[in-house]
């Protein structure tokens, strides 16, 4: 258990349809040349990133294993591959029931299953893919690939226990890289001596303070001037909600407007957590923070929180997405998209920054409070890019946990009445409404 | 050749922006300097001006992007007064200690309320504690060379700060006079190569970070505020010198000498003078001229640079009368007084002597300042040197217009 | 006496699951598991096909030592719990042992269910739930001629394949009027009627039975609409009900042992998965028996994973119906509702029907959401339409591609919504 095993990973912008793996794997399992018989399958739809991709993913608890009655199919503890052993298949076809991937069918003639084995470690469609569409990837890659990559922040910094801004703000500096401009404007990553103290600094690149109201402003300036001397540095915004949605929101605006070439990450804790935890306007209804405080006459937040992503889409931006930490592989395919947009224009990235000390639960439910978050809609995962006109969920949650579950999980809603219960679920039903309606079919 | 326009201080101003070849300028309209951000975009339009130009969404990211632009090693202008340069106050209020050198105009403006949008300098007296150079011009054609010359200053190693080029509204910003636009290659010379952040920079090739946490109780705190306020001052004293030097050499090379810091206007035998600063300068002189005419032994001083105050040259030249008018278009609220007055007062200590000075406040909000109106200075300002009492409060020039 | 931490009564795909449902979150909690019957786990899915000859009886192990090695599970396979003491948290083996449990989990699957007719005890019968079973029902099988089967469910139809290959003449008996009428509506029922009548198979729906008769080898059979049966061999496969009998009266049960959405009993410290329970349905409020194989591996899990107090687990989204069943090289798939459009106005469906061969295919929507499938011999993945389903995803744009290119339409939806 717990170990990390080989996959292949898809990515679906960078397949053109080709073919090749198919044919590849067609030739090397069955000795045609047939795409029909290969063990992956790529479904083209009329739209050009609508792809299916039918192919085993090697899970870490393969249903198809847990249902077979005969004991045909089993996971090596070793490599990871999920195998049929051909002999003892009856062919009843509940693996094919039990896979939501399609990555397991009846072969038409010998009326058992086959599937992908990742041809024993060095799969044959993956050398076959010219596009770099398809790679073999163990599910702890992802660390792995970034772990080599230098922290460009020093350790040590004083951070609060388990907190979310630094486990986000040192994965993106490692992949942003040192070619690059930091603005940590008041809040917590400045708080904490991401700038420095006193002629000491904790970021081994460029960095500043910008004032809480011209993060966006000062990076532009920034970055016009590189533009007209040729030289290409990334510029890179650690700002906080408070910085982000409240005072500092013209300067970001009109940066947007403008289409300037920023990466404009935005840590939302939901309030001003570096300087005791008061409310900001993308606080949610109800919660408590020193300045919404619970008593007799008030009880937390009386409004809803600013929706400040959907407010960034309607600015055109070159891209827009949500992220969160409990879902670090799609935080990194929306890093590498804004890396890429921000060539362009401003690429904007809302974090959901769950903040142990601010909200009151336990450092080790950070991440239980960021996936129970996402389950619930309160803050759903998505994406939009100038390019694609669109707007799309990354991970869809067509089921949502009721918000409760996520809401009692934090000490700052610990005091909600049932009416305020219902009034934030029929908020999370609405924004998730309006979402809906910007997803292009 | 230079080329010979006739043309208003704005489009002077813009005119001295296109000499100094900016890589950046930024701006956002507001009277009365609107028609110099609409020349300084048309001279971007037209390729005059080869610079980024960011039409942004207000004062306040105008002077940060150019903060930041001029932190990757820009060279900036920009240019606002009143409401706008209220607007700009908490990036404006940071470029000294960043030592950032910024140039900006402030087409003077008075303040609100009640509602105005007439000249008058209390925007820009309004912020003359932060560190900012600030020079006051007399003329369409100083405008254009104080423009020129302020990038000179504010670059110079010794000085590192930002420069307000101060021109008055009205007079000055819609004033039309006849004006010569220095040729290009003769300010390339003058102006010589830019270097805007050697000294602090947000650069990947240089890395540091740009203004930690300083200060507190304990440790190497505050110690180490003291060296960056304290240099901060040593800058601004440096720059009387630099200011100096660069009108001189503007003098020089462009046969414009125009006061550094003081101008004298027939103070030699002076008995008594007037103060002014800035446009009022001109009628001021007419008047003196017709009293001088009547036999009156009075003379005027002028202040060009009014920060860092230029309290050498000013002895020098408070020192040679026995009296003194001085012509504020602003309000010193706390004191009472103009601010201008309240300066000289200050000054004054240092000649251990007590002499007698009255405050005039006039030009408020686009009132004029009329050579009749000094005429009533020069005359009050004679009686207290005649051994009148001097008036305890100030005396409004246009309270009966 | 024997301490456990984690006690897992069973030994089927319910019980195997919970292993790997509490190692997700506990790595070292001792576990024991029960087994009854003295051999490695098995399905008892698997037993038409060890009948059938299509599987060898010695190989039809589920996990093998290793597994139980790499998760630390202590596996006694034949000393079964005889009584559970829900009070004292305390298992007595059949051997005498004691064993003192902090968790337990019912796994305890089913058992036929064989009906009252008069005079059947007396009559040689068979029924098909254990590996016991199906060794008899093939040694038997070798020297009859002929069997009647009672029950036209998945085992009986699946069992009517396997002696009619073996060369017995097969009657199949059922009161329905379709046979699998669980899984399939009337217009595949009959496709798959038709596909057994044209080998030979005998069968008898909308038939009750009057009375059972033996001798001379021979069963008989009198049914209620007069007609007489007989056969050398007479197999009961008219469903199982639920194995709660070890269960003192304090555990809550109704057909089944009462469950919540993690497969929680009443008592605290007991969870129950698999055939035993009686749980939630998916698409109606109430609590329903489902006896499902893929059903139980999901339990398990739950149930695993509830034990060990992990708290992201998902509760159970309910029962569905789903089974694929394979007949004469024809392929056939059920989830969900299948039935329904006649008296539920709000189900709509989408149906291909070929006249000129064993193809069918019925897709039931309620509004934009699919609610059920019905395959015979079409192309589509099950799994993704089974997730199509769990999730009540909406597929307005693709419902014309659904139907007619069930396959590529669902892969299309799989990769944009779930990759």
């Amino acid at each position: 258990m717990g170990k990390a095993y080989y996959t292949i990973a898809i990515q679906p912008e960078k397949c053109n349809g080709c073919n090749d793996c198919m044919v590849a794997c067609a030739q090397k399992k069955e000795g045609t040349t047939n795409p029909s018989d290969a063990r992956l399958s790529i479904e083209l739809g009329e739209e050009a990133l609508a792809k299916g991709f039918a192919l085993c993913r090697q899970c870490a608890m393969p249903q198809c294993v847990m249902v077979c009655p005969s004991g045909a199919l089993r996971k090596d503890e070793e490599t990871g591959i999920v195998s049929v052993d051909e002999t003892e298949c009856v062919g009843c076809r509940l693996c094919t029931l039990a896979c939501a991937y399609a990555g397991i069918a009846l072969h038409p003639k010998k009326q058992k299953a086959v599937k992908c084995d990742l041809c024993g470690g060095d799969p044959t469609c993956v050398k076959s893919c010219k596009t770099g569409a398809l790679s073999l990837v163990t599910a702890g890659d992802l660390y792995r690939r970034w772990g080599d990559l230098e922290d460009l922040f020093v350790p040590g910094m004083s951070f609060c226990l388990g907190c979310n801004s630094e486990l986000i703000v040192r994965h993106t500096l490692r992949r942003v890289g040192s070619n690059t401009v930091v603005a940590t404007p008041p809040g917590c990553v400045a708080g904490v001596g991401a700038v420095g103290v006193n002629g000491f600094t904790a970021t081994k690149v460029p960095v500043f303070h910008p004032l809480l109201t011209n993060t966006a402003s000062m990076l532009a300036g920034i970055k016009r001037y590189y533009n007209r001397i040729g030289r290409e540095v990334t510029m890179l915004a650690l700002a906080g909600d408070g910085g982000t949605a409240d005072v500092g929101f013209q300067s970001l605006s009109g940066a947007a407007e403008r289409g300037e070439q920023i990466i404009y990450i935005c840590l939302d804790n939901e309030g001003y957590m570096n300087t005791g935890a008061q409310r900001s306007s993308t606080t949610p209804f109800g919660a408590w923070t020193s300045t919404t405080p619970v008593g007799e006459a008030l009880k937390g937040k009386t409004r809803d929180a600013k929706p400040l992503p959907v407010i960034m889409v309607m600015h055109n931006c070159e891209y827009v997405a949500t992220a969160c930490s409990a879902f670090m592989e799609d935080y990194y395919q929306k890093l590498e998209k804004a890396i890429e947009a921000s060539k362009k224009g401003m690429a904007y990235i809302h974090v959901f920054s769950p903040c142990p000390t601010g909200w009151r639960f336990l450092p080790s439910k950070l991440i239980e409070v960021g996936r129970k978050a996402v389950a619930s809609n309160m803050v759903p995962l998505w994406e939009y890019s100038r390019e694609g006109e669109s707007l799309r969920f990354t991970q869809p949650v067509d089921n949502p946990i009721p918000v409760e579950d996520y809401l009692f999980l934090i000490g700052k809603y610990r005091h909600l009445s049932r009416e305020q219960i219902e009034h934030i679920q029929d908020m999370v039903n609405e924004r998730i409404r309006i979402l809906k309606a910007l997803v292009k079919e | 050749m230079p080329m010979s326009i006739v043309c208003d201080g704005n489009e002077a101003a813009a005119w001295g922006v296109a000499r100094a070849k900016p890589d950046m300028v930024a701006v956002y309209p507001i009277t009365p300097q609107s028609s110099l951000a609409e020349y300084i975009s048309q001279f971007v339009a037209d390729g005059i001006i080869q610079a980024d130009l960011m039409d942004v969404e207000g004062e306040h990211t105008v002077l940060s992007v150019l903060q930041g632009a001029c932190l990757a090693g820009a060279r900036t202008f920009t240019a606002t007064c009143g409401q706008g340069l209220a607007f700009m106050f908490e990036p404006y209020f940071r470029t000294p200690p960043l030592r950032l050198p910024i140039v900006m105009s402030i087409v003077t403006r008075d303040g609100i309320t009640p509602q105005c949008v007439w000249g008058g300098q209390q925007d820009a007296m309004t912020v003359k504690e932060v560190g900012w150079i600030q020079m006051y011009c007399e003329d369409v054609q100083e405008v254009m060379d104080t423009v020129i010359m302020a990038f000179k200053i504010a670059e110079h190693p010794d000085v590192m700060l930002p420069v307000n080029v101060c021109h008055d509204g009205n007079y000055l910003s819609y004033g039309v006079s006849k004006a010569e636009v220095p040729d290009q290659e003769d300010v390339d010379a003058f102006l010589g190569r830019k270097n805007t952040n050697w000294h602090v920079a947000l650069d990947p090739e240089r890395p540091m970070a740009v203004d930690p946490l300083t200060g507190g109780a304990g440790g190497a705190g505050p110690s180490m505020f003291v060296r960056y306020r304290k240099g901060l001052c040593k800058g601004m004293q440096n720059a009387l010198r630099v200011i100096t030097d660069v009108h001189a050499d503007w003098a020089r090379r462009f046969g414009r000498p125009w006061a550094p810091l003081v101008e004298e206007y027939r103070l030699e035998d002076a008995e008594y003078a007037i103060v002014t600063i800035g446009s009022m300068t001109g009628a001021a002189k007419d008047a003196v001229d017709e009293a001088r005419g009547k036999g009156k032994r009075v003379g005027l001083i002028k202040f060009k640079t009014f920060r860092p105050f230029p309290l050498k040259a000013a002895l020098s030249s408070l020192s040679k009368v026995k009296a003194l008018g001085v012509v504020d278009r602003a309000v010193n609220f706390g004191w009472n007084c103009g601010p201008l007055y309240q300066e000289i007062l200050a000054a004054l200590y240092h000649l251990r002597e007590c002499i007698p000075a009255i405050s005039f406040i006039g030009g408020l909000a686009g009132s004029d300042l009329t050579v009749d109106k000094f005429n009533m200075v020069i005359e009050e300002t004679e009686a207290v040197y005649r051994g009148k009492p001097g008036p305890t409060e100030p005396i409004w020039l246009n309270e009966k217009d | 006496m024997i301490n456990t931490k984690y006690l897992l009564i069973g030994s089927g795909h319910a019980a195997l699951s919970a292993i790997d449902g509490i190692r997700m979150q506990d790595e070292n909690g001792p576990i024991l598991m029960t087994g009854a019957e003295g051999r490695s786990p098995y399905s008892p899915t698997i037993l038409p096909y060890v009948i059938a000859g299509r599987k060898d009886p010695s190989k039809t192990q589920l996990k093998d030592e290793a597994f139980f090695k790499t998760r630390k599970v202590i596996f006694m396979e034949k000393d079964p719990v005889k009584v559970l003491n829900s009070v004292m948290s305390r298992a007595y083996l059949e051997s005498g042992k004691e064993v003192s449990y902090e968790k337990v989990l019912v796994a305890t699957g089913a058992v036929p269910q064989v009906p009252s007719i008069p005079g059947l005890d007396d009559c040689p019968y068979e029924v098909l739930r254990t590996m016991e079973d199906a060794l008899k029902i093939r040694e038997k099988a070798k020297k009859a001629q002929s069997a009647i089967i009672v029950g036209a469910g998945l085992i009986g139809m699946h069992l009517a394949e396997a002696l009619s290959s073996l060369g017995l003449k097969v009657t199949v008996v059922e009161a329905l009027p379709h046979v699998l009428g669980t899984y399939f509506d009337e217009v595949s029922s009959q496709m798959i009627r038709q596909s057994f009548e044209e080998r030979g198979v005998k069968i008898l729906t909308g038939c009750l039975i009057s009375k059972a008769a033996s001798g001379d080898g021979v069963c008989a059979l009198s049914l209620q609409n007069g007609i007489d049966l007989s056969a050398n061999m007479l197999i009961i496969a008219t469903g199982v009900r639920p194995r709660t009998d070890i269960l003192d009266e304090y555990v809550k049960k109704d057909k089944g042992i009462l469950v919540d959405n993690f497969m929680k009993t009443n008592v605290p410290n007991i969870w129950a998965a698999g055939d035993v329970v009686q749980c939630k349905d998916f698409f109606e409020d109430r609590m329903v028996l489902n006896g499902i194989l893929p059903n139980a591996v999901q339990q398990g899990i739950i149930a695993g994973r509830s034990m060990a107090n992990d708290n992201n687990v998902k509760p159970f989204r309910g029962s569905i119906a789903m089974n694929t069943f394979s007949f004469f090289g024809n392929k056939a798939l059920s989830i969900g509702q299948v039935n329904g459009s006649d008296n539920n106005s709000d189900l709509k469906e989408d149906i291909i029907l070929s006249s000129s061969s064993v193809r069918y295919q019925k897709i039931l929507y309620k509004e934009d959401i699919i609610r059920g499938v019905i395959s015979i011999n079409t192309q589509l993945d099950p799994g993704v339409f089974l997730r199509l389903i769990i999730d009540q995803i909406s597929v307005h744009e693709q419902k014309n591609l659904l139907g007619a290119s069930s396959l590529k339409a669902g892969r299309l939806i799989m990769s944009a919504r779930w990759r």
